[in-house]
């Protein structure tokens, strides 16, 4: 196949290839298809056909447009950020869930518009001086944070919606279950849809709120356009980040007023780790942390209590056991991996006829059943139904 | 509605009326209204694809299946997934290569000025884009229910033929495939498994 320019089709899809960051080995994995497959339509060798062709325009985050060589869109350089800042901590389909999540702010920003919806939270509404905070410095932010989402001292419970209701875009995307080789998340200042955070949840629950409070560190404090979230990052900008969500998520003084008013003046057993755990919805491993950097639990007890299986004795305690602390399998998740307000707005453009169920389908990937899902018991439009008859009929 | 015979054209089958009188397990009739066989674009349903392959690049009955595969709840789930299945392996659906031309209509049809030029919410899907480039260029009917897509379709085209789920069953009770209790209890039970509509047959 041949457009304009004499440039072919082959010849464009490499160069996509190229620019999404992409080996043939990734997108024939990702296909599920011979890598030769990938290079003879690359070669002009074979031709991909339709659906192959929209899988292609998925992948590489290209109008459809542009690979038939029909017009040339500018490609925006955030996943060049993104690639940049992770180094080579992602592998093909993580490449791919990237390309998603930027395709989907794409999308996303569109839809803003057309429904006249303001932008998201854009610059950091606080601020913080340069140099090495001290512990006093991150409490004090900690503070200011907490301040300006208006929370106590305690839990802060689904940490997802409260960065939603402040204008905060949260997304799920797997990315792959193990750090080593992958990121925790990302953030990046999104031109119409303001501050929008990545978070990889395929890591733990406790993992993916951690994350997500070092996320808003970000968005809080910094102007940085691209932040990429991995273990082991030692920037200023990452290291205030950790303390901050450290702190934010489990607050020294909230913590040892917890451990008092359960009558302890120090942590003696896993049970009440677990319990803690619970109380400020973080992950086990993180309490012991916080509990050891609190001078609340002996450095022996912390020894021990890591060898401890959380889970299984949270089950134990009568605590309800989420099968996603389990395994994360991202063919569950559905439209929990897309931000709130984003669903909100879809059940409400539905009703007033502005997005239709196969819109909502194409922007999140997912099946009209989801969507059919969503809008159970909202009410149909009324050009849902007059077009029934307007257009004219076969019959 | 108008005269009871269906169409000499053939009928290009976008994903609603073919999951909806899949799922239903009505897709026999389906296929008698559209003249014994049900004709469909491949990104509609791709019975070569991988259906163990990323959710997002699968044929949209695909994604369909990976929905009753991994989300939906319920002993009705299975059967819908055997359901759509079935359609991968049946003689009387043909899936239609697109053209160059129509390749790039398609491609045209799913792009940004596209959305923006008729206010959408969204682009439209692969689905709608295939139906419509395909009906356009052969002079088919096009069966699409998405009124987005209608209203483009109307706009860009204006002497294609259109059809939603909800005529098809209408034009069975009329051609006498099935009685008007039984057209009533589809297009009900079709409604009650989500489908965005009218709420009655009839009016």
């Amino acid at each position: 196949m041949t457009t304009r320019g004499g440039t072919d089709l082959g010849e464009r899809l490499a160069r996509a290839r190229d620019q999404a960051g992409l080996t043939q080995e990734d997108v024939a994995a990702l296909l599920r298809q011979p890598r030769p497959v990938i290079s003879n339509w690359e070669q002009g060798v074979r031709q991909p056909n339709e659906h192959q062709l929209s899988q292609l325009a998925a992948i590489y985050r290209r109008p459809l447009e542009d690979l038939l060589g029909l017009a040339e869109h500018p490609r925006p350089e955030f996943e060049q950020l993104v690639y940049r800042d992770a180094g080579d901590r992602l592998d093909g389909p993580a490449k791919y869930q990237i390309q998603r999540f930027l395709g989907f702010l794409d999308d996303y920003g569109e839809f803003l518009k057309a429904l006249g919806e303001p932008t998201g939270l854009s610059e950091p509404p606080l601020t913080l001086r340069d140099g090495r905070p001290s512990k006093d410095d991150i409490r004090r932010k900690v503070d200011e944070a907490r301040s300006y989402f208006r929370l106590g001292k305690g839990s802060v419970g689904d940490l997802s919606a409260l960065a939603d209701l402040f204008g905060i875009t949260v997304y799920l995307a797997p990315l792959g279950a193990s750090l080593d080789g992958t990121i925790s998340g990302a953030s990046l200042i999104h031109e119409e849809v303001g501050f929008s955070i990545l978070i990889n949840g395929q890591t733990t629950p406790g993992r993916r709120q951690f994350t997500l409070a070092h996320e808003l560190g970000h968005a809080l404090f910094h102007r940085t356009p691209v932040e990429v979230s991995f273990p082991g990052r030692r920037e200023s900008e990452e290291r205030f980040a950790d303390l901050f969500a450290a702190e934010f998520l489990v607050p020294t003084s909230s913590l040892q007023d917890a451990v008092e008013g359960m009558g302890l003046s120090r942590v003696g057993d896993p049970e009440t780790v677990v319990h803690l755990q619970r109380f400020f919805n973080v992950s086990y491993e993180m309490i012991l942390r916080r509990l050891r950097a609190s001078n609340l639990l002996s450095d022996i007890d912390y020894k021990r209590f890591k060898e401890v299986r959380p889970v299984h004795l949270a089950e134990r305690l009568g605590y309800t056991i989420d099968l996603d602390e389990w395994r994360q399998d991202p063919d569950r998740w559905g439209l929990a991996r897309f931000p709130r307000r984003f669903l909100r707005l879809l059940r409400r453009a539905s009703s007033e006829g502005i997005m239709t169920v196969s819109g909502a389908a194409t922007m999140t990937g997912l099946a009209a059943e989801d969507i059919e899902e969503l809008l159970r018991d909202a009410p149909v439009a009324s050009n849902e139904e007059e077009t029934h008859d307007e257009f004219g009929s076969a019959f | 509605m108008t005269s009871s015979a269906p169409p000499s054209e053939p009928i290009l089958c976008n994903t609603t009326p073919t999951r909806y009188f899949a799922i239903t397990d009505q897709i026999d009739l389906l296929i008698a209204v559209c003249g014994d066989t049900l004709r469909v674009p491949r990104s509609v349903l791709d019975p070569d694809e991988d259906p163990d392959g990323p959710a997002d690049l699968l044929s949209e009955i695909g994604a369909s299946m990976r929905f009753y595969a991994k989300r939906a709840v319920g002993a009705e789930a299975i059967e819908r997934w055997f359901r759509l299945n079935d359609l991968r392996t049946r003689s009387n659906i043909s899936v239609i290569e697109m053209t160059e031309q129509e390749m790039e209509r398609f491609a045209e049809l799913q792009s940004r000025e596209i959305q923006r030029q008729f206010g959408l919410g969204a682009r439209l899907g692969r689905g709608e884009s295939a139906v419509i480039a395909i009906a356009e260029a052969r002079g088919w009917v096009a069966a699409i229910d998405d009124w987005e897509a209608r209203e483009v379709l109307h706009h860009v085209s204006p002497g294609t033929t259109m059809i939603t789920s909800r005529e098809i069953v209408r034009a069975a009770v009329y051609i006498g495939m099935i009685d008007t209790g039984e057209g009533d209890t589809l297009y009900q039970e079709m409604l009650d498994l989500g489908y965005r509509g009218p709420s009655n047959l009839w009016s």
